[in-house]
């Protein structure tokens, strides 16, 4: 058995890279949205949370249906559109998530902030199919360095819940 | 042999490699996936504020209901209602956690088997009620028929169930709430005012309490604890001085100036021997009473002859001085007051508005007023009829209880499975796995207080006129329905004069006749801030009323999103008024203490009169409810259990509470596990050692909820109410205490 | 910047535990089984205790929770700073951080800091039943009373959103919100102005074993006279 002892640990190791080293997998979002086509009417629109709440929110039928009346032509099915009109919720998949120890607030960044959303978000006015996995890779890092950066709080239990 | 990798070390490398790449992929899939699609996050986290009634007493504080995208997270106090004023107490709070209790009926059920293990067969609405009605009818001809039992409250649902149960020929009896209700007929006695007592203990100096509970839970609690908080340390008042007189060792007992330890049986005698030193020492003010007069001087004389202080002493255990002290103190301050505990006995509540008189604190600031209302309908007392039925002496043929208040109070049954035994059919009204759902043949689980409707008379308390209301802040979460939908629809299944008598199709039918009545009145407002209630309450003592310029309608709405309606008009003087128009105080002349001589003919020891106690169970147990699990709703609620026997550090436990000096002579030290023997039953608790508490008595805690249901209530052990036997646990049970 | 802290009036409280059951719901802490009490695990951050006061017949029922202190004996011994004093005087527990030595837990004199022995565990139907601006704690972290901190920054997040300065009404921790008896004032002790810093100045105040000099910023309003 000793001969299989480093072959195995070979496998372990580049188990472990790949999991790590490589950015995750893309998921398949539910519908084909192309957030280029909808740029125009700014991220508030849909994602009502992203000025006024803590989460941004995902927009669900009702949020479609208040401009599109019937199934928009591409991107989803007769079928799939009357499903999700008749209150199936869309089972959107997420992408972007901090842990549950974060404290995150939109409106304290969008509002009090004034950050742009493509700055976590990265430019989704530019993409023709929904993200599959999220565009910036955040960490703590990525906060600490713009609070440093905007003179923004860095006490820990400013975030940290 | 080659010096480089051989064939076979290639493929086993690449091989590994390729599985590594495998699993790797695998895992950073199943990586991006966790938690990508768990439910939760799409939602916004949209915080919603829903006002509503706090149904867990009678009190009838308003709630702030805090949603997280229409769930209920959080149970505030409403800041614009008058009586809790933004603050709540631990039971209405803990209302949240029996919306969410996870062993709640999911829905009406059946039982299967009578008097064995529960098990139960879930039935659908329809049936469910035809069930009831079927055996409800043939239940209405027999001798005793049908009793119905719920609480006493007074609202328009109460209403109902009378009127649907006294057509269908039903006995209605209720359990008493340990409010103004109870004192107002001892009220009207000595004033003859229609009238609930008020006690302004906010604004008194000094108050000498007979048991009332202020700091525990008193006639409407969280109402009692801020009037205490303010009676305290008022803004700019001086500090209110507290006696307490209780028979164990209450929270308001620790909190109080001074504690003295008497059993409330002796406490009317302490009561007529301060008054009869008022008498003797001339501190009464007779001028004032003069125009009012009555048996004044029959009362005056009745006490000088009976309750002298060595009498009294001598019934008491109090000193002498002692009680020189207490009657001479009680007149030095500006405003005193006396506070009386609200299920006290008749003779001590007639003791404790006697020395109000006497200290002249009727109609006066941080005094006695009176608020009236319509009288209060005749009610039979639950507790008492149902202990009949456990011990046989009536034979109802079918029980429906609107909750399990009526087996949760002292007086009630001590065994609630003998109602079982006795009565052939017994439904339950009650949403809980309390009490009633384990004797219950059948369950009709109605909506828990976040679901339902409200309109209620709350607890008097304070003089303006007050009815919270409010709309159901949370969507219902199983398969319930709302008390005055069953009541319909029993009604129409039991047909004829039920049926008639049932006008409304569900509960929300009968609140917004309420509140359209309350729309109709012209006067009163919506809650509203503390400075706009007393802006209307000097408009409307001059003489103006705001006149509701808008809709009954827009009016009616806006009663219902701010949870009541209030009319903070209040005449101060409504007992001098009835005083003077009626035939003047009227005091009951309280009896000779037993085995005492009158005065002037030698106090002598008054043996005979007093039963030796039985010499193998010789401590007087008393049975109390620790405020924070003497809910009337759910008793399935862990954050009341972690609460109780705090601040011994005893949570999840029942304690009994030991004098000092009994403790010793027992060799029983601080938390010590002993047990309790009566004649009926045995029992093991923790002890607490308490100083000051006499070496005869023992009091001893009880938890209500049923023990064999909520997976909470059952951690909490054996039923201490055994010990009773078929006696009522209100009263004292002997007992022997022993080390284990 | 502001020094918060709580006044606590033992003349006005009644015991009542109110407190308690606010701060259990507020901040997501788990119920506890008559077992786990026994043991003293059970997850409280507020809770009555008995306290010998001068002056008094009996014991004192004190309502005690992290007091704050400016000189923290927690945080000294804390080996990866999760608990340090944050600016504003709060006594941080970073839990991410906290790597459940105990240390800290051994260092309070006030009892107050209270270790995850399990994972916090709901019954399924009441898994919706928690605040979302508090995180739940894992297994094997140390926890404590925050003075409601996420209070503080939802409540100057909604100040600034709508262009005003923190009001001392914005932020109330949980169990001053709901307290009966109106026996706690919370607010900022910097400013002269506030009822805390009066109350704190006042003749009855005293800091619980203030003899550790431990310098808490939970002040206590003495019983009687």
């Amino acid at each position: 058995m000793q001969r299989y002892a480093f072959p195995v640990i070979v496998a372990v190791v580049v188990a472990v890279v790949w999991v790590f080293a490589l950015p995750p997998a893309p998921l398949a979002q539910p519908i084909a949205f192309n957030h280029a086509k909808h740029a125009t009417v700014g991220c508030v629109l849909c994602h009502q949370g992203a000025a006024a709440g803590a989460r941004a929110g995902i927009p669900q039928a009702d949020t479609c249906t208040r401009c599109h009346a019937t199934a928009p032509g591409r991107g989803i099915s007769e079928a799939a559109w009357t499903d999700i009109t008749s209150g199936k919720p869309i089972a959107w998949l997420r992408v972007t998530r901090l842990p549950d120890h974060v404290a995150f607030s939109h409106r304290r960044h969008t509002g009090a902030g004034q950050l742009a959303c493509a700055s976590c978000h990265g430019d989704m006015t530019q993409r023709t199919a929904p993200p599959g996995r999220a565009p910036v890779r955040l960490v703590m890092d990525t906060c600490l360095s713009c609070h440093k950066r905007e003179g923004a709080s860095e006490d820990c239990a400013g975030c940290h819940r | 042999m080659s010096d480089g990798p051989s064939r076979r070390d290639f493929l086993v490398y690449s091989g590994a490699a390729v599985a590594g790449v495998t699993l790797g992929e695998t895992g950073r899939r199943w990586r991006a996936s966790l938690d990508s699609s768990a439910a939760g996050w799409r939602a916004r986290a949209v915080d919603t504020y829903a006002n509503s009634v706090c149904r867990e007493c009678a009190a009838g504080c308003g709630i702030r209901v805090r949603l997280v995208d229409d769930v209920p997270v959080k149970i505030d106090g409403n800041p614009l209602c008058p009586i809790a004023r933004g603050r709540l107490c631990a039971k209405g709070q803990a209302a949240l956690e029996s919306y969410f209790d996870p062993d709640r009926l999911v829905g009406p059920a059946h039982r299967i088997v009578r008097g064995g293990p529960a098990r139960w067969e879930p039935l659908p609405w329809k049936d469910a009620v035809a069930l009831a009605a079927d055996r409800l009818k043939r239940a209405a001809g027999t001798q005793d028929g049908i009793i119905a039992v719920a609480t006493a409250d007074r609202g328009p649902e109460a209403d109902a169930w009378t009127r649907v149960w006294r057509a269908a020929g039903a006995r209605l009896v209720w359990t008493p709430r340990p409010t103004a209700d109870h004192l107002r007929p001892r009220l009207k006695n000595l004033t003859g005012a229609e009238a609930d007592p008020i006690f302004d203990v906010e604004h008194a100096s000094y108050v000498l309490s007979f048991g009332a509970a202020l700091a525990d839970d008193w006639l409407s609690g969280v109402w009692a604890q801020r009037s205490f908080g303010r009676f305290r340390r008022g803004a700019g008042s001086n500090r209110g001085r507290l006696v307490h007189i209780d028979g164990r060792r209450s929270m308001t007992a620790r909190k109080a100036d001074e504690w003295l330890a008497v059993a409330p049986d002796r406490q009317t005698a302490l009561a007529y021997g301060i008054a009869s030193i008022l008498f003797r020492e001339n501190r009464v003010d007779r001028d004032r009473l003069a125009p009012f007069a009555g048996n004044l001087a029959t009362f005056e004389h009745q006490l000088l002859t009976y309750y002298t202080p060595d009498n009294v002493s001598s019934e008491t255990g109090v000193p002498v001085v002692t009680i020189l002290r207490l009657a001479r103190e009680l007149v030095a301050t500006p405003r005193p007051l006396v506070v009386v505990d609200a299920s006290a006995g008749a003779a001590l509540v007639d003791a404790v508005f006697a020395l109000d008189v006497l200290i002249g604190a009727l109609d006066r600031r941080g005094g006695v007023f009176g608020k009236g209302g319509d009288p209060l309908p005749e009610r039979d007392d639950a507790p008492t009829v149902l202990r009949d039925v456990a011990d046989g002496r009536i034979h109802p043929s079918a029980l429906v209880f609107a909750d399990s208040s009526a087996l949760r109070v002292l007086g009630g049954p001590n065994r609630p499975e003998a109602l079982a035994e006795h009565v052939p059919f017994v439904i339950s009204l009650s949403p809980y796995v309390d009490e009633v759902a384990a004797i219950a043949d059948l369950i009709l689980p109605t909506d828990v207080p976040l679901e339902s409707w409200h309109a209620v008379t709350p607890a008097a308390a304070m003089g303006a006129e007050i009815v919270p209301v409010a709309a159901p802040a949370v969507k219902r979460r199983l398969d319930t329905q709302d008390k005055g939908a069953v009541l319909c629809s029993l009604a129409s299944a039991l047909g004829g004069a039920a049926a008639e008598a049932c006008s409304w199709k569900s509960s929300e039918d009968l609140i917004r006749i309420e509140v359209k009545r309350l729309a109709g009145a012209r006067r009163g407002t919506p809650y509203v801030s503390t400075y706009e209630t007393e802006w209307m309450q000097q408009l409307e003592s001059g003489g103006w009323w705001a006149q509701a310029a808008e809709s009954g309608a827009a009016f009616s709405e806006r009663v219902l999103a701010a949870g009541g309606w209030v009319d903070p008009f209040f005449d101060a003087s409504q007992l001098t008024e009835a005083l003077r128009v009626g035939r003047g105080l009227s005091f009951p002349l309280p009896e000779a203490l037993p085995g005492t001589q009158p005065a002037g003919r030698g106090a002598g020891p008054g043996a005979t009169a007093v039963e030796p106690p039985d010499p193998r169970f010789p401590v007087a147990l008393v049975a109390f409810q620790p405020s924070v699990a003497a809910t009337s709703g759910n008793a399935n609620q862990p954050a009341l259990f972690e609460l109780l026997g705090q601040p011994e550090s005893l949570p999840w436990s029942l304690w009994v509470e030991i004098g000092s000096e009994l403790a010793e002579r027992l060799d029983i030290h601080e938390r010590t596990r002993v047990r309790l023997t009566s004649a009926h039953d045995s029992l093991d608790v923790i002890a607490v050692r308490v100083n000051g508490m006499p070496a005869g008595v023992a009091a001893l805690s009880i938890v209500p909820g049923a023990r064999t249901n909520g997976r909470w209530s059952k951690l909490i052990g054996k039923d201490p109410r055994q010990l009773w036997g078929n006696d009522s646990a209100a009263r004292a049970c002997a007992v022997r205490i022993t080390r284990v | 910047m502001a020094r918060w802290g709580l006044v606590i009036d033992l003349d006005r409280c009644t015991g009542c535990q109110a407190c308690v059951v606010a701060c259990k719901h507020e901040n997501n802490l788990p119920f506890s089984t008559p077992e786990t009490a026994d043991v003293g695990r059970m997850m409280t951050w507020i809770g009555l205790v008995n306290a010998e006061l001068p002056g008094r017949p009996g014991p004192s029922a004190l309502p005690l929770m992290c007091q704050q202190c400016d000189r923290p004996p927690c945080t000294d011994v804390c080996p990866t700073s999760a608990t340090y004093l944050n600016p504003e005087g709060i006594v941080a527990q970073i839990y991410p951080r906290c790597i459940g030595c105990r240390y800290c837990t051994n260092a309070c004199p006030y009892a107050v800091k209270i270790f995850n022995w399990t994972t916090p565990e709901w019954p399924e139907s009441m898994a919706e039943m928690h605040n979302p601006d508090v995180s739940q704690r894992p297994k094997g972290v140390v926890e404590k009373c925050t003075f409601c901190h996420h209070r503080l920054i939802t409540a100057r997040e909604k100040a600034r959103a709508a262009g005003r300065d923190l009001a001392p009404e914005d932020y109330v921790p949980a169990c001053v919100q709901i307290c009966p008896a109106e026996a706690m004032v919370f607010g900022d002790l910097s400013d002269p102005h506030s009822d805390v810093a009066a109350l704190a100045g006042g003749p009855r105040a005293f800091r619980w074993m203030e003899e550790l000099g431990t310098q808490p910023k939970v002040i206590y309003l003495r019983e009687g006279e």
